[in-house]
């Protein structure tokens, strides 16, 4: 049997990652590729087999007409709102905890660690009726108030605002970074706060960027308990709102609806596009440490 | 560098605070809810508010809808409906079931034929009875008003009702040279459907609908029409008798021989053109008037060995838990939506059926019924009609268990004895919870 040499051997061996990457590629673009050529097809074009790859015809106006059919900019609103907030308590509180739990030492730290692991093991969907419940009744009979939080913006935000991922991932980040540098600002005299903005957070800039990002896509594709927490149209965020672009187009007219989904994704994949050094950076940091 | 206000400082004010909080909590769980004046339900120099859950919110329906909203609103000034469109029927179910537990209701519900029973079990609706000497109720289609009594009380008002239609592309029939009269049985129809696919060029000679389209619904009556039923009126599921399970061996020889398919949303495809025929309610009458572009026409539910057919559709209902003030307003407005006028109007627009006597044999109405052929069938097929079996109205879910018993026959090809069995041993112990239920209720 023919051996083959080194740099065939090398060429073989790019030549299969480059399929694996085409293939990858494929299952995850297409999709996508398939919605946004889709909203700018004629429903005839989107029912044809086999299927039409590059519309002849773009119908701008399906953009148009979703735009119009449901209340997006108030969608768009809602979204920007929660995940601003959502995503802001994530990280905040996230951040905070991790320093904790990488730098300082108090009581029954190892045991609060551990319910900070446990919370994660916890799926959502097993909060979600207590939530509700206390939302529409508890905090009513707590505070004295008239009406309840159901279906208002601190009821959507409030419940996402603690992270067990976000600590865990930014403690494993924290506790990676040298350790000389901090003992030097120790001994200089750096209090908990200095240490944390000047020279924590920038060094760990990569990990808490991937973390932001995470939670901001979180927060933007949030369904479940936007749906059940929320009760008029105003107050819906786009995800959910496309919903309504379901029914109001009576499952018939895809392009439209294809176009609104487009909507939801738009914002995010901007987002990315600005933050994806950072992410890189974040995911192989670790990697190279010396 | 004496900095009072160390970690270790804080650290200990942290768990003082902690205990404080906690302590003030368990002192706040035992404080009593302050009796706080109740402000006054008509607030003065405004008109009432009215909350209003529909499902009609978009396309033709909902633009009727909206139109008749306003009407009400600018014929008064006393009272303002504010409407809040939700999906369909389980989603204004689901919220209401949600909203029960904190408080969060409408004065007014749309409910359909399986939810408005749910709710009356959990006595979430009022009873109208008292409330109705002042109208005229001698006036309503009996067999729909009927409906919605229970231990003596009337829960709720026919509003959106329909029966499900036959609905056929006549274009497709004709250049596939058959008459109407193939529609006349189900085994007649399923004989001419290869004719009618090549004859026509569609794809199908007839869609079948899921679960969530309420496929269970429109076959109904031709469970009756073989000569089964899907339960009696004691709750005893009769799934297993012989012309229920021959009814589900029919539809499934059906689809298998490709005559026939299975789909998420019949009337789609039927506007789309791909299937001769479907059956839908006669409220997507309207819809399909605006989206095909093909003529159609409609026909009786095909019999076999004899005629059965249902009627469904949704009623208003006022919620028990709402203010005083609001139920008399809202009195009003099932009232307005349900006169002779109204009623008219609405189911000129939406296809579905007037629910006053008055209204059907109004000379305005025979007019129109005579220009639209297509609306009259509803109305003549109403009198055949029977009162739909307990275990899809009754039965929490049944209409669903149902559908997805179907959608086991038609989709995965499964024969309808096994599929049956399965679903009457779902559909069992839920009936025994609703007759635990029912005892309950009414003694």
């Amino acid at each position: 049997m023919d051996k083959l040499s080194l740099t065939q051997q090398k060429r073989v061996g790019q030549a299969a990652s480059y399929v694996g990457l085409a293939l990858v590629v494929v299952i995850i673009g297409l999709p996508m590729f398939w919605m946004l050529t889709s909203s700018l097809k004629t429903l005839q074009e989107i029912y044809t087999f086999p299927p039409k790859w590059i519309p002849t015809n773009p119908q701008w106006s399906n953009y148009d007409e979703a735009w119009n059919a449901v209340p997006f900019a108030r969608f768009y609103v809602n979204s920007i709102i929660i995940t601003f907030f959502g995503a802001g308590l994530q990280i905040i509180n996230g951040t905070l905890c991790a320093y904790a739990f990488a730098f300082l030492k108090f009581p029954f730290k190892n045991v609060l660690f551990l319910l900070v692991l446990a919370a994660l093991m916890v799926p959502g969907e097993v909060v979600i009726l207590p939530n509700f419940l206390f939302f529409g009744n508890t905090v009513r009979d707590w505070f004295n108030l008239d009406g309840n939080w159901v279906n208002t913006y601190q009821a959507i935000v409030l419940p996402g605002g603690a992270t067990a991922f976000g600590t865990f991932l930014m403690r494993q980040g924290f506790m990676g970074l040298p350790r000389d540098v901090l003992d030097a600002a120790k001994v200089d005299g750096a209090g908990h706060m200095r240490t944390m903005f000047g020279i924590v957070l920038p060094m760990a800039k990569p990990i808490v960027i991937t973390f932001a990002m995470i939670a901001i896509v979180n927060k933007w594709n949030d369904y479940l308990w936007p749906l059940i927490i929320t009760r008029t149209v105003e107050m819906r965020p786009i995800t959910v709102g496309v919903r309504l672009l379901f029914d109001a187009e009576g499952n018939n007219n895809w392009g439209v609806i294809m176009a609104g989904t487009t909507f939801v994704v738009l914002p995010l994949i901007i987002v990315y596009v600005f933050a994806q050094r950072f992410i890189i950076d974040g995911l192989t940091a670790g990697a190279t440490k010396g | 560098m004496n900095n009072q206000v160390n970690r270790r400082t804080l650290v200990k004010g942290a768990a003082g605070a902690g205990a404080g909080i906690a302590a003030a909590g368990t002192l706040a769980f035992g404080a009593k809810k302050s009796t706080a004046f109740a402000a006054p339900a008509l607030v003065q120099g405004g008109p009432l508010e009215l909350t209003y859950w529909t499902s009609f919110g978009s396309g033709v329906n909902g633009d009727a809808q909206t139109a008749m909203i306003e009407a009400f609103n600018s014929s008064q000034t006393d009272v303002t409906v504010v409407p809040q469109a939700l999906e369909d029927y389980e989603a204004i179910a689901a919220q209401l079931i949600t909203g029960l537990q904190t408080g969060d209701i409408p004065d007014v519900a749309l409910l359909s034929d399986v939810w408005w029973f749910r709710f009356y079990l959990a006595n979430a609706l009022q009873d109208l009875t008292p409330m109705l000497a002042d109208l005229e109720t001698d006036d309503y289609v009996q067999s729909l008003f009927t409906e919605y009594q229970r231990n003596g009380g009337q829960f709720a008002i026919p509003f959106a009702r329909s029966t499900p239609l036959f609905y056929f592309n006549a274009d497709a029939v004709e250049a596939a040279g058959a008459s109407e009269d193939v529609f006349a049985t189900w085994s007649a129809f399923r004989e001419a459907a290869p004719d009618l696919i090549t004859g026509s060029g569609l794809e199908a000679a007839f869609a079948f609908g899921n679960a969530a389209s309420y496929g269970a619904w429109v076959l109904h009556g031709p469970t009756w029409g073989f000569g089964g039923a899907y339960s009696d009126p004691e709750f005893n599921i009769l799934l297993e008798e012989e012309g229920s399970i021959n009814c589900g061996e029919f539809m499934r020889e059906f689809v298998e021989s490709a005559n026939a398919i299975a789909v998420d949303d019949p009337v789609t495809d039927f506007n789309n053109g791909v299937s001769v025929a479907i059956m839908a309610s006669t409220g997507s009458l309207g819809t399909i008037r605006d989206t095909a572009t093909f003529a159609f026409q409609t026909a009786f539910i095909p019999e076999e060995l004899e005629f059965g057919c249902c009627t469904g559709g949704a009623g208003l209902a006022i919620m028990a838990g709402a203010e005083d003030a609001n139920k008399e307003a809202a009195l009003m407005f099932l009232d307005f939506c349900t006169s002779t006028e109204q009623t008219t109007i609405w189911s000129q627009a939406t296809g579905y059926m007037p629910v006053r006597t008055s209204a059907v044999e109004s000379a305005e109405e025979q007019a129109f019924l005579d220009e639209n052929p297509n609306a009259r069938t509803a109305v003549e097929q109403l009198p055949l009609t029977r009162p739909q079996d307990s275990a899809r109205v009754f039965i929490p879910n049944g209409d669903q268990i149902l559908g997805r018993g179907w959608e086991q026959i038609l989709v995965q090809n499964r024969p309808a004895a096994e599929v049956w069995a399965e679903v009457t041993a779902e559909l069992e112990p839920e009936a025994e919870a609703v007759l635990e239920q029912v005892a309950a209720i009414e003694g």
